[in-house]
């Protein structure tokens, strides 16, 4: 996520230059054409190029308008995901009781709260499409690991054995049915949570959308100088590339932002969020040694 | 004789998007084979707070916080002289620097980073190139790709190939490039190459037969420069170790990783005169307590 307020323009520019530079190579010909040569039939009326590029803007809006839904859409989702973890760690910790029945041993409750930060980092992984075994081995132990390893979802796992902890202290009498329903509750939102974040990674936009755009806006920039050579004359290239660079940064934005889970920097910031609520939930065990909080990075969060 | 270990590896960053981009693949590479990062980003003084640097560093790749005995360094002055003081303090197995992010125009005169770390520190460089298909990066490795060359005593990138595919029960794979035969074709007398395609396979199998690795060969004929490229596309390959000779005018024109940079998968470069790189890799599914033991 781009918390910066300026973007600096080595950063936008190598997105935009060979498009840009290509297109005024073409514009300069077209000029040179028209001016140099006197190939003045080339020319077309402005009037068409404005219905269609006014045509063309509305088009792109709508397409950018449903790329920032899927944007924010993923960022609540964390946003609720951060919420539910600490519900069920603030559960776990104080519904659960310390000491079993007669004759039973009690079952740590730390545990519990470690699986959900290594759920979290593991939802992460998932949706990114990442390794998350080399950061499990903090949390969880050798053997589990090892059993996850064979896991096609490895959160969803992860959710199954924090639910077995639920049935495990019900069994060792350290909770009733009402308390064990109420957390297993917060961990049926928790999978909620993730069923949508997965529905935004695995449905992108429709194909049209991406498809059609992109040649729209190359037509539309191959078309432009032919309809503004005859009113502005040298000054076309110029002119018709700030038109083009502002139609291509409106598709390249659009573009940029559909998919929030892809590890750049237009994702959701999930690296920050999971790092909040391992320091929550660390805290929430009375544990010294947090990590530290992520800052942003040359003005980026990932 | 070399001592399993975990590998030193150090993570050059300049916090671009290319290290970003980068950093599935090490975390893979943790998985892999047991690993000691080292996080290193060189900052300028003159622009530069000394607690701003290590602000950034701790913030990036925060991920590597769980691998065992990552450490994170913010070092003053020149990227290169900071490896090779850091080379002095440690030994470096390998340094990660994926290619920089392109800077939409020429950069005429240019002299590549990897290449200087690559040949002024003497160390294998993992790099990235731009074609890379990132969401091969978290895959296990399965097909380590050696690119060969008749006529070189290099062989170090091949006994590095060799100890990867053999520590993560990869299948090994030699590429190899035939120069196109014509009448105006020159060579050596005495030249030692064969020019056919069976005649490589026999040199390689006799050179491989005493590997505990499945090895396979693909040679092609003719390709210039982009057939490495196609022949790592071809046996899919996962990581490519490939042997960059120093050359007097490469680095000026052209970056010496140009070829490696249009591979489809992350390349580990290495130099010459570096047989002292001699890896005796531990797989990850060691615990702590053994690796403890074994440092």
């Amino acid at each position: 996520m781009i918390v910066r307020d300026h973007l600096p323009l080595r950063r936008t520019w190598p997105t935009m230059s060979k498009k840009v530079g290509l297109f005024f190579v073409l514009y300069s010909a077209v000029t040179f054409l028209h001016n140099g040569l006197g190939v003045t039939w080339i020319a077309l009326p402005a009037l068409p190029l404005a219905v269609i590029g006014g045509a063309l803007g509305v088009f792109l809006a709508f397409r950018n308008n449903s790329a920032y839904d899927r944007w924010w859409e993923a960022r609540s989702l964390w946003g609720g995901l951060v919420n539910t973890a600490r519900t069920a760690s603030r559960q776990a910790l104080t519904l659960v009781d310390d000491s079993a029945a007669a004759n039973r041993i009690a079952i740590s409750k730390q545990e519990f709260v470690e699986l959900q930060i290594a759920y979290v980092h593991a939802l992460r992984c998932h949706l990114r499409r990442q390794n998350p075994f080399p950061e499990m081995q903090r949390h969880l132990p050798a053997d589990f690991i090892e059993h996850l390893r064979e896991q096609r979802n490895v959160p969803v796992a992860i959710l199954m054995e924090m639910a077995k902890f639920l049935r495990r202290y019900f069994d060792a009498g350290q909770m009733d049915s009402f308390r064990w329903m109420a957390i297993d509750r917060t961990l049926t939102d928790l999978c909620n949570l993730q069923g949508s974040c997965e529905r935004i990674k695995n449905t992108p936009l429709p194909r049209q959308y991406h498809y059609f755009p992109r040649l729209l806006v190359t037509v539309y920039a191959m078309l432009l100088p032919l309809g503004l050579v005859e009113g502005l004359g040298l000054s076309t290239p110029v002119v018709s590339s700030v038109v083009y660079f502002i139609f291509a940064s409106l598709d390249t934005i659009g573009r940029e932002i559909e998919n929030p889970f892809e590890n750049t920097v237009h994702d959701t910031p999930m690296s920050s969020l999971t790092r909040s609520i391992e320091i929550n939930l660390r805290q929430n065990l009375g544990d010294d040694r947090l990590p530290d909080e992520l800052r942003p990075v040359d003005g980026f969060v990932y | 004789m070399t001592w399993p270990r975990p590998l030193n590896v150090v993570f050059m960053t300049n916090f671009s998007d290319a290290c970003f981009r980068a950093t599935p693949s090490v975390a893979q590479l943790a998985d892999d084979v047991a690993i000691r990062l080292t996080i290193l980003h060189v900052y300028d003084p003159r622009t530069q707070e000394k607690h701003e640097a290590q602000a950034h560093v701790r913030g990036f790749f925060p991920e590597a916080d769980h691998y065992q005995g990552t450490e994170r360094l913010a070092m003053p002055g020149n990227p290169v002289a900071a490896v090779s003081k850091l080379s002095h303090r440690q030994s470096i197995d390998l340094v990660v620097s994926p290619a920089s992010d392109p800077l939409g125009l020429p950069r005429l005169g240019h002299r590549s980073l990897r290449g200087r770390v690559l040949h002024e520190c003497g160390v294998p460089v993992w790099s990235l190139g731009r074609r890379v298909d990132v969401s091969k990066l978290s895959r296990p490795v399965r097909n380590v790709a050696c690119w060969m060359e008749f006529g070189s005593a290099e062989t170090t990138h091949l006994a590095l190939a060799t100890e990867y595919a053999r520590t993560v029960g990869a299948r090994l794979h030699l590429l190899h490039a035939l120069p196109e035969i014509n009448e105006g074709m020159i060579l050596p007398y005495a030249a030692e190459q064969p020019l056919h395609p069976d005649g490589v396979r026999d040199a390689f199998h006799q050179m491989m037969c005493n590997t505990p690795v499945k090895t396979e060969i693909h040679v092609q004929t003719g390709g210039g420069s982009r057939a490495c490229a196609a022949l790592t596309k071809a046996c899919d390959a996962d990581l490519l170790f490939t042997h960059i000779p120093e050359g007097p005018f490469t680095n000026w024109i052209r970056s010496e990783f140009s070829a490696v940079d249009r591979c489809p998968c992350p390349s580990i470069s290495v130099g010459p005169s570096m047989e002292r790189h001699a890896w005796k890799l531990v797989r990850r599914s060691v615990d702590s307590r053994t690796l403890s033991l074994s440092a």
